[in-house]
């Protein structure tokens, strides 16, 4: 793409993003991260990652049991979650948004976002849940060794890590897709 | 060779253009095979190629564009720089209108604002596959990627160069083959036909066509030397027919003529015969009335110069006055016999003439009339009689008073004269005395005649023969062959009747002529009596 066109695209940001916004499907460009677009696109962001990820069996009770998506302590993701889950499924599974206060809670959750102004205090919900097989997500700077995928913002927009270490620990597969999408650390 | 048609060209030419030119159509063919399937594969393999590099890049491009990142897209886009046939990329979010990334083999290469629907699109130069790019049935984007033909016409142009190199190169060669090959074919037929025109012009089937193997032709040249052969010996055998034939035409035309001639002569003298022996009868009755009339005329002188003399002795007395009365009266009755002899031998003279008189006219003029039958034989017999009386025959006519017969009394003369000269001639020794009968009877307007004598009779063969011309058993004895010949026409002819001969030896003949009595006037009647 030429450069005159993407600088088009800078600028006529906004209303991008009404078109992308009446798409609903897929999240749109990361670019002006402040309030609920950038919910947004982090909640389409949570949806796609558990379309590239496979759980371990034993996370389902059942061959049509639905994908939880749970949120601690971020009431705006959970609604722009709410928002973007509604009437999609994933390889026949229903998609579920759960709102809980407590890490512990979210043990039998697929996908957990992990809120939180401290640093320790997400490391900590972190650390409570390894070893359950919860695709962990959470919003920082640093690099947490139990969170499997961490979203930062890279020139206004939203890009995220993967830390390789922590999705084998907890035997998720990602598809090298995402892989190929992402950052990889391995901590 | 373009402007003449292949029927007329020569053998050799044939079989040079038959060779080169099935040779070059099939390998045309061939090549033109090879060519459009190679085509086609190709193609079909670029399609297949596109699929799969569509498939693999649309994969590949599903995180790219859920998580919005152009960088990652183009970089996998990027990946097409192995393929340089794909000219152009372009990858689209979906139901977005602007282009999400894209890759150019080429600097032309523009994205369109929005793709297609998805499908394939071909043109002559290039293809461009269209396609959806779907996560989890999701439709996520579209892929847009053009590829161009470039190579693949490229590549099939320089199989057609290559094609076409090869072909002209075995035209050539089979060219080459063709003409050093059909010598071995044509040579022979050629020479053949060579021969077979000579044949037919010269027309000598002498001549024996040369070559040929042990293949068709060598055959065809054993047959056409073996027809020659059978066309020789039948043209010998042809043209000795033919002489022979001719010889044997000439032959029988020589011979032919002879007869003719033969035949012609035997005509006029058959005809010089009948005259002849019609003079001859003539000739007889000529004879016959002398004698006849001989014999009143010498009575006649003897009594008139009987009467002279006594007329003469009677001037003596009378001058010398001795005249006596008895003297006188001896005279007187002298004078009245030999008066009344010298009258009845005159008027039996008289009757003579006058019936041979009527036989000869009607035997020479042959003219038809009215005649009393009875009293025309007796005449006829009469003409005959010193004939028959000489050697003492006796002949008997029975027939009764006023038969009438309307016809030619000369032909029934010359019919009775000839019977009874075939009696005198045949059927008596010397010193025999016969008896011949005639009877005549009439019956049903028809007059049925009978002749017969008592004479030695003939065998049945000479019987069946007797009315042939020419035929007798007296030739050399005066006997022409031709009087009952002569009978028989007469009998058929002139009096329109039949004739029929039966005979015992030893007993006599007998003759059996059956006629109307009034003779029907006939154009054929006419005729045969001018001629008679």
């Amino acid at each position: 793409m030429s450069a005159a066109l993407m600088n088009w695209f800078r600028h006529s940001g906004r209303a991008c993003m009404l078109a992308l916004l009446c798409a609903g499907a897929t999240a749109p460009a990361a670019a002006l991260a402040e309030g609920d677009l950038e919910h947004k696109v982090k909640a389409a962001f949570l949806f796609n990652f558990a379309r590239f990820t496979v759980w371990p069996p034993a996370k389902f009770a059942a061959a049509d049991s639905a994908i939880q998506f749970c949120v601690l302590d971020k009431e705006a993701l959970a609604a722009a979650l709410d928002e973007t889950l509604r009437g999609k499924t994933i390889e026949g599974r229903a998609v579920a948004v759960r709102r809980v206060v407590r890490g512990a809670d979210m043990r039998g959750c697929h996908v957990a976002y992990v809120g939180g102004a401290a640093v320790e205090q997400v490391a900590t919900a972190l650390e409570a849940l390894a070893g359950s097989g919860v695709l962990t997500v959470y919003d920082g700077d640093e690099t947490l060794r139990s969170g499997a995928i961490r979203f930062f913002l890279e020139e206004r927009k939203v890009r995220f890590e993967i830390n390789a270490g922590a999705t084998g620990r907890e035997r998720l597969e990602l598809s090298s897709r995402l892989l190929s999408v992402a950052s990889v650390v391995q901590r | 060779m373009s402007r003449t048609r292949f029927g007329d060209l020569s053998i050799r030419g044939k079989l040079t253009a038959l060779t080169v030119l099935s040779s070059a159509v099939g390998l045309l063919l061939a090549a033109a095979a090879l060519i459009a399937y190679a085509w086609t594969s190709a193609r079909a393999g670029y399609e297949r190629d596109l699929h799969t590099v569509a498939q693999m890049l649309s994969g590949n491009s599903t995180a790219a564009l859920v998580f919005r990142d152009r960088k990652a897209a183009i970089e996998n886009l990027g990946a097409l720089r192995a393929k340089p046939e794909i000219r152009l990329a372009c990858l689209y979010a979906s139901a977005a209108t602007e282009v999400f990334g894209s890759y150019a083999g080429d600097a032309d290469g523009t994205c369109p604002a929005s793709p297609e629907a998805p499908g394939l699109y071909r043109d002559a130069a290039a293809q461009t596959l269209v396609r959806a790019v779907e996560l989890d049935g999701e439709r996520v984007g579209v892929l847009r990627l053009t590829q161009t033909l470039q190579p693949l016409q490229d590549a099939l142009w320089r199989q057609v160069q290559i094609t076409f190199t090869i072909l002209a190169l075995s035209f050539g060669v089979s060219l080459a083959i063709a003409w050093r090959m059909q010598g071995s074919i044509s040579a022979p037929i050629v020479a053949l036909a060579g021969t077979a025109r000579r044949v037919t012009e010269t027309r000598d089937y002498e001549v024996r066509a040369a070559g040929g193997g042990s293949d068709e032709v060598g055959r065809l040249v054993e047959d056409f030397n073996r027809m020659l052969n059978r066309i020789a010996f039948n043209e010998r055998e042809v043209s000795q027919a033919r002489d022979a034939l001719e010889r044997e035409v000439a032959q029988k035309s020589r011979a032919n003529a002879e007869l003719e001639q033969a035949l012609q002569r035997l005509r006029d003298t058959q005809a010089q015969l009948v005259q002849s022996e019609k003079l001859a009868s003539l000739g007889a009755l000529v004879a016959g009335v002398a004698h006849e009339i001989n014999t009143p005329v010498g009575v006649g002188v003897t009594a008139a110069s009987t009467l002279a003399a006594r007329a003469a002795q009677l001037r003596e007395r009378f001058k010398s006055e001795t005249l006596t009365r008895s003297e006188l009266d001896r005279f007187v009755a002298v004078a009245e016999e030999s008066t009344r002899i010298l009258l009845a031998n005159l008027n039996r003279a008289a009757d003579l003439i006058h019936s041979f008189k009527q036989v000869a006219v009607d035997q020479s003029s042959g003219e038809r009339r009215r005649f009393g039958l009875k009293k025309y034989l007796e005449e006829v017999l009469a003409s005959l009689n010193p004939q028959l009386r000489r050697p003492g025959h006796t002949v008997s006519v029975d027939c009764p008073e006023g038969i009438e017969v309307d016809g030619y009394p000369g032909a029934l003369a010359q019919i009775i004269t000839n019977f009874v000269t075939n009696s005198l001639l045949h059927a008596y020794e010397p010193g025999q005395r016969g008896q011949i009968r005639i009877q005549a009877r009439a019956h049903d307007g028809e007059i049925e005649l009978q002749y017969r004598d008592d004479g030695r009779g003939m065998p049945p063969e000479d019987l069946s023969r007797i009315f042939d011309p020419f035929f007798t058993t007296r030739r050399g004895t005066g006997g022409s062959g031709l009087g009952m010949h002569i009978v028989y026409n007469l009998v058929t002819q002139m009096l329109g009747g039949q004739i029929s001969v039966s005979s015992t030896p030893g007993e006599g003949v007998e003759f059996r002529v059956t006629f109307p009595v009034s003779r029907k006037e006939t154009a054929h009647d006419r005729n045969t009596a001018v001629r008679a």
